[in-house]
């Protein structure tokens, strides 16, 4: 018998309460009687012994009614082999649940999680049903759930371990729904992993079986080893031509042990192009940053790589330098302005090629947008007609626009070449005194996405003296941003493959002191990267992710609806088709590539190990297995304090008691109350008590 | 009738008052009576009295009615035809009641009506109250009855155990003193619970017999005390209970079911040993349990006090 609560046994003390009140309940005055004259004549015949308990039947009734109601309040669970169809003899079904999680993969922890498992199966009885789940992010089951001893071992022999993370609740749910719910029949799930706390939402286990259905846990593998791996790599340009690249490192190991000092490789397209020493002392973390490389004119595979430890899986970090390192930007201006040369300067990530272009005649700015993402236009007043046309052209071809007013007015002529790419026409000049403020901007739009919440302020606090009201505004322009005015300040428009980013204030600080504030480079970085549509895409992707084949290995969208899919191959060689509009899975660490059916040239993407995978650190098996089952069940299987290996077989199916030692209760209450009543003379009666006369 | 008469005594206790209860009992029993016709005659004057129809004109004080306008009758000693003295248990065995009334408040209340009767009947009341001693003496006189009643409403036991005389039983002593400080005869009533063997008691009273006095004795006992059956006294069980002593504080541990029927016999056998010792020694002795009316102990007393007033009537003329 198990106990859903048993501190409530400790009420069982409460039994000591009557026996202690009818010892120390005050003894009744002796019954007086005029005098024993006549009496003594017949006490010979009639001894009565006082006893030291009053009451001895009545004080059993109570003790045990006391006794039976800490029981029932203890709420206690006959086990199934001794009440009910659901006894131990009834035919189990069982899921075997094996982790293949990256994790799995250190040591001889596969191994063992297939002994387990094995041993799992072995120990199925005449009658009994097996199942056997397989899980890292995914579960699947590799068998029906059957009778066949050999078949489920073969199916529990060929589970090896994967690249994917951990998550055990989906496994077990997947487990959970292969166990139907028959009369007559146990449910059990067996989980065997190393149990990572990040496999676990929330690090913490949830309730992930429906009652009814057991769980015995095994954790496969002793504490967390020793293990050094590269969380995270960032790249920066380091001008034009070069390329840093920083890793990130942590260590986990035993508390009080030394970190070690390890060796980091850096490998470009499979060379090794430098290797540090990092020191893990301090925080048990380091950034280790390589010498810079040459900015690579394809996409190129590259590679951080430690000196091997316990979980070899996070050693490598791979990683694409893409071949765009640096965004081209033509600037037309008659001189450069010092905050704008400086802002595009800093561009690190990405960073940003400036050059500058001339602001008259068709040809040379048609030459100078060559190989150009971005135009950048600081007065288009400025601009003739020929160049305005020029421009148009190039953005109509997708090249980017980001153009700011300045003193000069926009001709007829050149606005009349501008207005299929501009969102508005530069008007006429508004002088704000007190100056205008940028008061409300579109946060949500990847522009001003630096500046979503706490970097509100930043925007608000620029200072607008002077700016050109926006007129003839296109229909398919956007305004993202307004002056506290509601006249436009910065608008959007695309114009067929281009898109034009309009400032309707100056970027060189002489209308506003845009410059000289914080807002400035981030703001000004995101107008060129929008004009660019620059996408800013990790270096690397994680397994797990789902990712959009042509934002994965870079590729141009085609128009002919036959030819939208990409040719992928995963690290392992195994080849698949993805539809333009599907999603790539990636599912194993290493370098996939992709191509267009008709292209030669495959670009590749990156894939690497979990974040969360790389944490190693592991639960209790029992508190896993109290915070997986169902909470009834949880609740029941603590109560009883069973052990992991023997007791998870039939939660959930014990008798409850503790209704039928109510009504035990009860009846021992009625009992007790009607031999209180027949022990306990009514109250009232007794010696009279002496008259007081007055004469 | 009056509604005094056949009054459960445990109604009559709820009235504090023992003075007007004894005459509401008494005057209750009157007017069930004829009236009186025995009349004393004496040369000592006693007291006036209005007078009231059917008494004697020959006895109207012309003096005073010349006076005072209004009719008075001379009242003489010898008009009280007796001297009656009840004499009344306070020990502490009658500080009990279980079913009915306290056996002292009932013996209070008999002794107030007697008192009061014998005093409607001319007799000169007195009251002895007693314990191991007389503890409480009031003089036979017509002009007691107030003090007689005022002393029996004082009345209580003592609140200790008393020792037991060194020899002889307990109504020994009492009873001596008492036969010694009463003059002339006259009727003596004693009202207890006479615990004490019947040859004790019956040698108690002998004093007093031997003084001429006229003897009734009224046996006070509470229902319970003649079957043993306690019920619904604090701590009592039928099966076992621990009982404690009134006179003396001793205790006893007794099973009241299984003593029952001996101690029923050895009470039968008590009270017959007394009320044969006292039929041969020629005292009325009356058994009242507290739950007899108060007017049959009267009814007994009238027909002893007329049966002596014959007897001496034909012992004068003899």
């Amino acid at each position: 018998m198990s106990l859903l609560a048993p501190l409530f046994l400790l009420g069982g003390l409460l039994v000591a309460l009557p026996i202690v009140l009818h010892l120390t309940r005050k003894r009744r005055d002796p019954v007086p009687f005029p005098s024993f004259l006549l009496l003594k004549a017949s006490a010979a015949t009639a001894r009565w012994k006082r006893r030291r308990f009053r009451h001895l039947p009545l004080l059993i009734l109570r003790c045990l009614a006391l006794a039976l109601l800490a029981l029932a309040f203890a709420q206690p669970l006959l086990p199934p082999g001794t009440a009910g169809v659901a006894g131990s003899a009834a035919p189990l079904d069982r899921a075997v649940v094996v982790d293949r999680s990256a994790s799995m993969g250190i040591g001889a922890r596969a191994a063992e999680a297939r002994r387990v498992a094995a041993a799992e199966i072995e120990s199925l009885g005449a009658g009994d049903r097996g199942v056997v789940v397989s899980f890292a992010d995914r579960a699947t089951a590799h068998s029906e759930l059957t009778g066949d001893g050999e078949a489920l071992a073969a199916a529990a022999a060929a589970i090896t371990p994967s690249d994917g993370a951990t998550r055990v609740s989906a496994a077990l749910g997947l487990a959970a729904r292969l166990l139907p719910a028959e009369s007559g029949r146990r449910r059990e799930v067996v989980l065997i992993s190393d149990l990572q706390r990040t496999g676990f939402e929330g690090g913490a286990p949830s309730p992930s079986l429906p009652p009814g259905v057991g769980l015995r846990v095994h954790r496969i593998g002793a504490g967390i080893p020793r293990n050094a791996g590269v969380r995270l790599v960032r790249m920066s340009v380091e001008d034009a031509a070069r390329v840093a690249i920083t890793a990130s490192v942590g260590f986990v190991g035993p508390s009080g042990e030394a970190p070690p000092v390890i060796e980091a490789e850096l490998l470009v397209a499979g060379q090794v192009v430098d290797r540090r020493s990092v020191s893990l002392a301090g925080d048990r973390a380091a950034s280790v940053r390589f010498a810079a490389v040459p900015a690579p004119d394809e996409a190129r595979e590259a590679e951080v790589r430690l000196s091997g430890d316990g979980f070899a899986a996070d050693d490598r970090f791979r990683f694409v330098i893409p071949s765009e390192t640096a965004i081209p930007v033509r600037d037309f201006g008659e001189a450069a302005s010092l905050h704008v040369r400086e802002a595009l300067r800093v561009g690190a990530s990405p960073a940003f090629a400036v050059a500058r272009a001339p602001l008259r005649g068709e040809g040379a700015v048609r030459d100078a947008l060559v190989g150009a993402r971005v135009a950048l236009v600081r007065d288009p007043g400025r601009l003739d007609e020929g160049a305005a046309r020029a421009l148009a052209a190039f953005v109509r071809a997708g090249g980017g626009l980001v153009a700011a007013v300045g003193p000069r007015r926009v001709a007829d002529a050149v606005w009349a070449e501008l207005e299929g790419v501009f969102p508005a026409r530069p008007g006429e000049v508004l002088d704000r005194q007190p100056a205008g403020r940028i008061s409300d901007f579109d946060a949500r739009h990847p522009l001003f996405a630096p500046f979503e919440g706490e970097g509100a302020s930043s925007v608000a606090r620029v200072a607008v003296y002077r700016a050109r009201a926006a007129t003839d505004v296109a229909p398919d322009a956007v305004v993202l941003a307004r002056y506290d005015d509601a006249r436009p300040a910065v608008l959007l428009r695309r114009a067929d493959e281009g898109v034009t980013v309009l400032f309707t204030s100056s970027l060189d600080g002489r209308w506003n002191d845009l410059p000289r504030r914080p807002a400035f480079v981030p703001l000004f970085h995101r107008m060129v990267e929008t004009a660019a549509r620059h996408e800013r895409l990790p270096l690397a992707w994680r397994v797990g992710d789902s990712v959009e084949p042509l934002v994965a290995f870079g590729l141009a969208p085609v128009e002919d609806p036959a030819a939208a899919e990409v040719l992928v191959e995963a690290p392992s060689g195994a080849r698949s088709v993805i539809p333009d509009a599907g999603a790539l899975r990636l599912e194993e660490t290493g370098f996939f590539h992709g191509r267009r059916a008709e292209a030669s040239r495959r670009q590749p993407a990156a894939a690497n190990l979990a974040l969360a995978e790389t944490d190693l650190a592991v639960l209790d098996a029992e508190e896993v297995r109290l915070g997986a089952m169902a909470r009834s069940d949880a609740a029941a299987d603590e109560a009883a304090g069973s052990v992991p290996a023997t007791a998870g077989a039939s939660q959930g199916l014990g008798t409850p008691l503790w209704w039928a030692l109510l009504g035990v209760l009860a009846l021992l209450l009625v009992a007790e109350a009607g031999a209180a009543n027949r022990l306990t003379p009514p109250r009232g009666r007794g010696v009279a008590e002496p008259s007081s006369y007055t004469a | 009738m009056d509604s005094a008469r056949f009054v459960d005594p445990a109604a009559l206790a709820r009235i504090a008052n023992l003075s007007l209860i004894a005459r509401m009992v008494v005057q209750g029993f009157i007017s069930g009576l004829h009236r009186s016709t025995v009349l004393g005659r004496s040369i000592d004057f006693a007291e006036h009295r209005p007078y009231m129809p059917g008494d004697d004109i020959r006895r109207l004080d012309w003096r005073l009615f010349a006076r005072s306008d209004r009719f008075h009758v001379k009242e003489f000693e010898a008009d009280t035809n007796a001297n009656f003295v009840v004499a009344v248990d306070t020990s502490r065995s009658m500080d009990y009641g279980l079913r009915g009334v306290r056996k002292l408040d009932y013996a209070r209340m008999l002794a107030g009506s007697l008192t009061a009767f014998s005093r409607s009947q001319r007799d000169r009341v007195g009251l002895a109250l007693f314990d191991v001693d007389l503890d409480e003496f009031v003089p036979p006189s017509a002009r007691h009855l107030d003090t007689v009643l005022e002393h029996l409403a004082r009345a209580e036991p003592p609140a200790d155990p008393s020792p037991p005389p060194a020899s002889g039983g307990r109504l020994a002593g009492p009873l001596a003193r008492l036969g010694a400080a009463l003059g002339r005869r006259g009727l003596v009533a004693v009202v207890s619970d006479f615990y004490e063997p019947p040859e004790d008691v019956l040698d108690a009273f002998a004093a007093l017999r031997a003084t001429g006095h006229d003897l009734m004795v009224f046996h006070v006992l509470d229902p319970s005390e003649l079957d043993l059956d306690l019920g619904g006294a604090p701590g009592f069980e039928d099966s076992g209970a621990r009982f404690r002593d009134l006179e003396t504080g001793a205790v006893l541990d007794l099973s009241p079911a299984k003593a029952r029927a001996a101690y029923r016999a050895a009470v039968d056998e008590h009270i017959t040993a007394l009320r044969s010792g006292f039929g041969r020694a020629g005292v009325d002795y009356i058994l009242a349990d507290t739950s007899t009316p108060l007017d049959f102990a009267l009814f007994r007393y009238l027909t002893e006090r007329e049966n002596r007033l014959r007897h001496r009537s034909r012992t004068h003329r003899a």
